[in-house]
């Protein structure tokens, strides 16, 4: 903890810098276009960021940053408006969104959970940037006692935690975490350089993209469905008025633990390298389902499952930047030409920025939270315009999706092969969901798997082929340890069910 | 589509405020379109921005669009191939990376369906980016020799990281421990440089090489310690470090650099236009110092005849050390 006065200081001066009529409006540009590119389906955080790029040479350092950052942090805030409104995931991160988000705009209730999502992120947020204001280089610490030991317990707990509790049938959830899994593996091994399940496509090298996944999986598939429904649809006009836009007493007293703990949940994993926004949403999901006292309402519009990850998301985007300021090390591209930015002015990133360079660190940290607040007042008004898509007929919506989609997907990579694969996970999403096969446990595979596997070959090849690597480090063996409680918990928990009602066990 | 992807791109580089706005230059026949540079990696690295500052001066000097075009994946090969199959009219650019063009031509178990080799002209060298071989703190050692005597005695104990299989970091190291006649450590490969660099401060590999920037902060900031680096000479930001030729005794160089190409049968005017503009460019002080020095780059502004040297001696090297070695890549 620093001391008080040079805290006050700091942020004095952070706050001079950051409401200089430049940095507002870079500022403003950047949350702007954020949030723009968070709505559009697939339309990349990253390529905007490049496409700005050339724009930031002209610039001082940090306007430049609060800018590309403003369009870093707000796409997080417009990415799940898709998601609720259309089940259309805009980001790999606000996937998870859409597990509940959805179903709460099936039910009329779409305003609600925008309004909320909006909150959330700014809750989330605004924790994660009061941890990085007091902790910075602390927080950078800790996450330096995480090896892949460590890296691989931590995991292992979060897909046990997550697949061991779930609605439906237990095979079909296990299935589906398997399905994850093997999606997982398709590309380029790390730790041998062989190609797995590529079938002589190099496009599948670098895995399958995640966005394509999710696009596949919840839009297309929701477009596939619509088309079966037989029909015209009902549209709810109370559902545009402004009275429906505002959570009642209930969704309130909901949702602030989840924001609470998706906030820790999203800050913690943010700092951690290779992991980020993606990995917290989803055990902050997790978490609000093991935790809730009714399951079964997660994937039915449970407010919790759609506040907990947008706070987590929010919260991990402003913590990543710890370990970037701090350490010099960025935990995803999108910090790394953050970077790029700052060493192109001549400031070379690492512990020393806090101090050579107290006006950029302090200008900027103040700034982000000038941004969030930029993006609550920004994102609420919206809300009632974002709803009135869902006004828009079927016949006119539903070609301009798969448009911005097939748009969306293919500007990340420029791959034509990745706009097959929306295609395919679209097929495969819609046999799912006749199936009733839930997408969240593959999403979970998907995303834990790979960084399972790498980290935990990492550990043996460290260890020159020892498992006790797992257990001889204390935190490592921590989480081992949690994860079999976790385990004994719920098989006793489901045999002193199975002994009880069969109404019990059924779920 | 092309067409179509073109005037979309055009559209959004006018949209950047970046590109000139007086319209189009008929006096000259080239480049009356847009002409689009190809990279091999996704948008945002440190490739990407330096492909953006190029075509960001070429679009000002030819007073026509120039895009940057990103087509990651395959470890460089779908950018290749991208370019490989665009016509050889010269209005597609491929920036390539030496090693990873290396590694697809001498470490694939099935051989890519043409050659950089033969099928591309080279035009310009770019940059060149040397590597840096960085110690834990805690191994203690500080130089190079200290760190090769260390490896003569127990070697198989230690353990060094990487940019991944078949990476240059991962090829030079092997490379230095046969030069060197050492025990190999083991190797570890993580999935990018910013990985290496962490698990160097976290202490869980003993040594690795990493980006001479990224290790420069560390090394100044005492996290680890400067071994050496890998270019001609030393490097501003790590004055103290020696070179690899220098703390050996015997040249040795760890350096990724970057050509332009443009595919082979483009018209004879345009390559020699690209050529002297590109060199112009890439030896001009105002380009290395606005874009190159600050991220510790070093220029290499290297055309025609001792461009096409450089890379065939390297190739050479390169299969040679390639086939010692037995790595292979899928």
């Amino acid at each position: 903890m620093p001391d008080i006065g040079s805290f006050l200081g700091n942020v004095l001066l952070g706050l001079q810098v950051a409401t200089t009529p430049e940095n507002l409006f870079y500022c403003f540009v950047g949350v702007f276009v954020g949030t723009v590119v968070g709505v559009l389906p697939g339309i990349g955080t990253l390529a905007t960021m490049s496409l700005l790029l050339p724009f930031t040479f002209y610039l001082d350092p940090t306007p430049a940053i609060v800018m590309l950052a403003g369009v870093y942090y707000g796409s997080s805030y417009g990415g799940s408006t898709a998601s609720i409104l259309l089940n259309l995931p805009g980001s790999p991160s606000s996937a998870v969104v859409c597990l509940d988000g959805y179903p709460m705009s099936r039910q009329g209730r779409g305003g609600v959970a925008l309004v909320m999502t909006a909150i959330a992120s700014f809750i989330g947020g605004s924790i994660g940037i009061i941890l990085m204001m007091l902790f910075s280089p602390a927080i950078a610490d800790i996450g330096l006692k995480f090896n892949s030991p460590e890296y691989f317990s931590l995991m292992l707990l979060g897909l046990v935690a997550a697949s061991m509790v779930s609605s439906g049938s237990p095979v079909k959830s296990v299935s589906m975490v398997v399905l994850g899994l093997i999606i997982g593996m398709v590309g380029v091994d790390t730790t041998s350089g062989m190609a797995r399940f590529t079938f002589g496509f190099y496009q599948l090298w670098d895995g399958v993209s995640l966005v394509a996944i999710a696009m596949g999986i919840f839009g297309v598939a929701e477009v596939i469905a619509s088309v079966r429904a037989i029909g015209p649809r009902h549209v709810d006009v109370k559902a545009f008025s402004f009275r429906a836009l505002i959570p009642t007493r209930d969704d309130v007293r909901r949702s602030w633990m989840p924001a609470l703990r998706g906030s820790a949940i999203g800050s913690f994993f943010g700092t951690l390298p290779g992991t980020g926004a993606i990995v917290a949403s989803f055990m902050a999901y997790s978490v609000e389902k093991r935790v809730s006292r009714d399951p079964s309402r997660f994937g039915n519009g449970a407010i919790e499952g759609v506040v907990a990850p947008e706070a987590s998301n929010n919260a991990a985007d402003q913590t990543s930047f710890i370990p970037t300021f701090t350490l010099g090390i960025p935990g995803s591209v999108h910090m790394a030409l953050i970077l790029g930015i700052v060493m192109i002015h001549g400031i070379t990133p690492g512990p020393s920025l806090m101090r050579e360079s107290p006006d950029l660190f302090w200008g900027l940290v103040m700034s982000f939270w000038i941004g969030n607040i930029m993006l609550l007042v920004l994102n609420i008004p919206l809300v009632g315009l974002w709803i009135r898509l869902l006004a828009i007929p079927y016949q006119i919506l539903y070609p301009a999706i798969l448009m911005f989609m097939g748009i969306g997907i293919y500007s990340i990579n420029n791959s034509i092969f990745d706009v097959m694969l929306v295609v395919v996970f679209g097929i495969i999403g819609y046999a799912m969901r006749i199936l009733k096969f839930s997408a969240a446990p593959l999403l979970l595979g998907l995303v834990l798997g790979p960084l399972m596997e790498v980290n935990m070959r990492r550990s043996l090849l460290l260890s020159r082929g020892d498992f006790m690597v797992f257990i001889e480090r204390p935190l490592s063996a921590a989480f081992i340890v949690a994860t079999i409680l976790l385990i004994v918990w719920v098989v006793w928990s489901s045999l002193r069910n199975a002994s009880g009602t069969a109404a019990a066990s059924a779920r | 589509m092309k067409h179509f992807t073109r005037s979309l791109a055009a559209l959004a580089l006018a949209a950047g405020a970046t590109a000139a706005a007086s319209g189009p230059s008929f006096s000259q026949d080239y480049p009356t379109d847009v002409v689009r540079i190809i990279t091999g990696v996704a948008a945002g690295g440190s490739t990407d921005q330096t492909a953006r500052m190029i075509a960001q001066e070429l679009s000002v000097m030819w007073d026509s669009p120039v895009i940057v075009e990103p087509r990651p994946g395959g470890g460089g090969a779908i950018s290749y191939e991208t370019a490989y199959r665009a016509p050889d009219d010269g209005y597609t650019i491929l920036l390539a990376n030496t090693n990873t063009w290396y590694a697809n031509e001498f470490l694939r178990s099935t051989p890519l369906p043409f050659s950089l080799n033969d099928d591309f002209i080279p035009i310009a060298a770019v940059y060149a980016q040397s590597l840096q071989l960085v110690a834990r703190n805690g191994l203690g050692v500080s130089n190079l020799q200290e760190l090769l005597d260390l490896l003569k005695e127990r070697g198989d104990e230690l353990s060094y990281g990487s940019f991944g299989v078949g990476s240059q970091q991962h090829v030079v190291a092997e490379m230095l421990f046969m030069a060197a006649d050492v025990t190999p450590a083991v190797h570890i490969p993580y999935n990018g440089s910013q990985e290496v660099q962490r698990a160097l401060l976290a202490e869980e590999v003993d040594f690795g090489f990493v980006g001479v920037a990224g290790g420069a902060a560390m090394v100044n900031e005492g996290q680890a310690v400067g071994l050496a680096v890998g270019g001609s000479e030393r490097v501003p930001a790590v004055a103290d470090v020696p070179t690899l030729t220098e703390a050996l005794g015997f040249p040795f160089m760890a350096q990724a650099w970057f050509v332009l190409m443009v595919r082979d049968g483009t018209p004879e005017h345009i390559v020699t236009k690209l050529r002297e503009d590109l060199g112009q460019l890439m030896a001009s002080a105002d380009f290395q110092e606005k874009y190159l020095l600050p991220q510790n780059f070093e220029p290499l502004p290297l055309v025609g005849e001792a461009l096409e040297q450089r890379i065939q001696s390297e190739r050479e090297d390169y299969s040679a050390a390639a086939e010692a070695l037995g790595i292979t890549l899928e």
